[in-house]
């Protein structure tokens, strides 16, 4: 009975053909090999002397134009960091990243900055990605002023027809952001990155700190927007049911290494690698009963991502871990069956076999 | 932590009505009528303007709501906690435990029911701990500050309290300093702490929205059999409807300050009725249904009393007509078992109808 949002229109100008010719092009948008991240970390009551912290470990990821990557993974496993590094935010240890055929860690600077306009990011906290003196309409044009020669009254244009693509009035560009709630406010941040008309856009956990009730406003804009832009996606989140609702495909995290990725559906369906199915029988589910409270098989607490185990990281939480998974790190394998998926476990295939 | 009961001077604001259809019975808990208002400066803001709910022995009862529907302030004024310097309750509010009122109470008589008879467990855990001491000794000096037991007495107690939280490295973690713990053991510790003094019922304010979900999970599971075990109640504050869905055997939502909708949790979840619960659904995403986009409410949430005149949901409500905009609906029964406050409730035998 609820009927879809009026209050959700969308902007009148919307670039007819862009969709289509950016599918036509088959090559990710974005592709990452072997990529590590190393940050030192200072070691407490050990004064100077520091440790290296490998925050991201080979990883490998492509997201096809117009298509959303779900990232998933507990906390500290990485998302963010890698999210960051395929943006040319964080410096990488190995590896590459292309964006749209360039290498961006070979890009010049002034080339890099033009490519970056492209990729714009959206972060969880929207209250303190806006100053708060001043008003939507001046944060609006942040980005462009910074990056555009545009004129004044062409800013607020731009500003403008953004707001109205997230489905926000225009009298909101007059407020203050703490005048705004939540879900707002994260809609006039997904309306300035839309000013710098980007083909890619990172979103850390954007709904994470709303209501349900304003991330499903959010998640529809941010699916309308792909569908009439042809935006490409990458986004990190922690809520597999999140990603399951809009993304194309999956990767998933922990300690550093992406342990199973494939397509969204059918990696939430029939999970393979045991982290996984730890991570789909425990989100809550508001229609099966009591199963969450009866399926746990996991063992122990969260590892220290500072000392990650040897072999398998997962080895010491997982039921089914054995001798060999102690020793070996499993590689990330392709399925043999064409379903574009893969899972770094030594057992999958016998965890399949029993249907666990 | 130890905050004062707010039952002094409460009779300032006359907030309270009786609008609930269900007879005030003899009921093992039982929060009737609460209205709570704030005091800042010269203003007055409401945190509940409405709420009346019942949790019988040996119960797992939900309360959910969105960010700041006034789950946690329900929670606080349910043991006393408010700051009654800035906190007062409604003229016919009335918590009743066992057949005694909490309302009213000395802080003495209220400090004898706290820990041992009703124990509270909030959402973050590193708060509740103090980061300078160990966590048993902690635990340790909280059970000897009310009962007279011997340093090693009492250490044995902690441990096992540990041990009933699933904590099996306990002997390390009781000597532990709480940054040493992860996010997870560290509130299976505060819930232990909870579970001290064996009380018959336990509140617990999202007790694991900070947790990851795995944690969540284990935690929730542990949970359910420690409760299930000892026969205690839980009055299980969270926004997550799908908790509530796993944990819960009764349920009641909250919209800004009120009870809008209650019944079993299975039912309300299998069929809502009230058109907010409906929406609360139908925006949450799942596991199953693929890529697709999510039923959304057009608005927001009012702030707990700075609604309009009439039902609160009338402004996001695609039922809303003039009687709703200018008569708040009272909480009815609506079927054996079914409570709800809507002046046009789904019909049930359609079941849920979406978009
Ligand atoms: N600037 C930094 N310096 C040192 N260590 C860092 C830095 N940024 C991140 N880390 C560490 O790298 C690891 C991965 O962190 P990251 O923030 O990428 O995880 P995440 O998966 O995004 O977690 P969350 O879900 O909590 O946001 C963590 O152990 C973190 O402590
Ligand atoms: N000490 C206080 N002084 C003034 N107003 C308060 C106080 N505590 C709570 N409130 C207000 O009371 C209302 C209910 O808050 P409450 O914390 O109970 O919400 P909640 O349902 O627990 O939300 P959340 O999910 O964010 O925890 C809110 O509008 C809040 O701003
Ligand atoms: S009373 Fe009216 S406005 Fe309120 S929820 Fe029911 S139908 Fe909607
Ligand atoms: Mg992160
Ligand atoms: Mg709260």
């Amino acid at each position: 009975m609820l009927r879809s949002p009026a209050e959700y229109e969308v902007g009148p100008q919307r670039p007819t053909g862009c969709a289509a010719a950016r599918a036509l092009d088959e090559s990710p948008i974005l592709e990452a090999r072997d990529v590590s991240v190393v940050f030192k970390t200072a070691m407490k009551g050990l004064g100077p002397s520091s440790r290296l912290l490998t925050a991201v470990d080979s990883v490998s990821i492509a997201i096809q134009r117009g298509r959303t990557l779900g990232l998933v993974g507990e906390s500290g496993s990485g998302k963010t960091t890698l999210g960051r590094a395929c943006l040319g935010l964080v410096p990488i240890a190995t590896g590459s990243i292309h964006f749209r055929g360039s290498e961006i860690s070979r890009l010049p600077k002034r080339q890099l900055r033009k490519l970056r306009a492209e990729m714009q990011v959206i972060f969880q906290d929207p209250v303190s990605s806006f100053d708060p003196r001043k008003r939507i309409s001046w944060s609006l044009c942040e980005p462009l002023r910074a990056h555009s020669r545009a004129s004044g009254a062409e800013m607020e244009k731009a500003g403008l027809s953004a707001l109205a693509r997230v489905g926000l009035e225009a009298s909101i560009a007059q407020r203050f952001p703490l005048d705004l709630s939540g879900g707002q406010l994260q809609r006039v941040a997904i309306a300035r990155a839309l000013t710098m008309n980007p083909s890619l856009v990172l979103c850390d956990e954007p709904t994470s700190a709303l209501d349900v009730s304003a991330q499903a406003q959010v998640l529809n804009v941010l699916q309308d927007l792909q569908e009439e832009l042809g935006l490409s996606y990458l986004f990190v989140t922690h809520d597999l049911a999140v990603v399951a609702s809009l993304a194309h495909s999956v990767a998933v995290m922990y300690l550093g290494q992406v342990i199973e990725a494939g397509p969204a559906a059918s990696v939430v369906k029939n999970p393979l690698h045991p982290y996984t199915t730890n991570l789909v029988t425990s989100v809550p589910n508001a229609d099966a009963d009591g199963m969450l409270l009866t399926s746990r098989r996991t063992r122990a607490e969260m590892a220290d991502s500072t000392v990650p185990p040897p072999g398998c990281r997962y080895h010491p939480r997982c039921p089914f871990a054995t001798a060999v998974c102690s020793e070996r790190t499993p590689a990330l394998e392709r399925l043999p069956d064409g379903t574009d998926r893969s899972v770094a476990c030594h057992h999958w295939r016998r965890i399949a076999a029993e249907g666990s | 932590m130890i905050r004062q009961h707010a039952g002094s001077g409460r009779s300032e604001l006359a907030l309270g009505r009786r609008t609930s259809s269900e007879a005030p019975t003899e009921r093992f808990f039982q929060i009737s009528n609460l209205a709570v208002s704030f005091r800042s400066g010269d203003t007055q803001s409401l945190g509940v303007v409405d709420c009346s709910l019942a949790v019988s022995e040996a119960t797992r009862v939900g309360l959910i709501g969105e960010s700041g529907s006034g789950k946690s302030v329900t929670a606080l004024a349910a043991l006393g906690l408010l700051d009654p310097t800035t906190a007062t309750l409604g003229e016919s509010s009335s918590i009743s435990f066992m057949g005694r009122e909490l309302v009213g109470m000395t802080l003495g008589e209220l400090r004898e029911i706290r820990g041992s008879e009703i124990a509270i467990v909030f959402q973050d855990p590193m708060n509740a701990l103090n980061p300078v001491f160990r966590v048993g000794d902690q635990m340790a000096a909280a059970l000897r500050a009310k009962h007279k037991m011997s340093r090693s007495d009492a250490r044995q107690r902690v441990l096992e309290a540990l041990h009933s939280v699933e904590i099996h490295a306990s002997e390390r973690v009781i000597d532990a300093y709480p940054h040493q713990l992860s996010g997870g053991m560290r509130q299976r510790v505060l819930i232990g702490a909870a579970l001290l003094e064996r009380p018959r019922l336990l509140i617990a304010d999202e007790p694991t929205s900070a947790l990851d979900v795995t944690v969540q999970a284990d935690i929730l599971s542990m949970l359910h059999s420690v409760v299930t075990e000892r026969r205690m109640s839980i009055l299980l504050v969270t926004h997550d409807i799908g908790v509530v869905a796993q944990f819960c055997d009764y349920l009641y939502v909250m919209y800004a300050g009120r009870i809008v909708e209650s019944g079993p949790a299975r039912e309300i979840i299998s069929s809502p009725l009230h058109p907010y619960t409906i929406g609360l659904l139908g925006c949450t995403p799942s596991l199953e249904g693929g890529r697709r986009r999510l039923v959304t409410l057009p608005g927001s949430q009012p702030v707990a009393g700075r609604a309009n005149a009439g039902c609160a949901f009338a402004p996001r409500c695609s039922r809303a007509d003039g009687l709703c905009r200018h008569l708040t609906p009272k909480m009815v029964t609506h079927s054996p078992g079914r409570n709800l406050a809507c002046h046009h409730p789904e019909i049930p035998s359609t079941g849920r109808t979406l978009e």
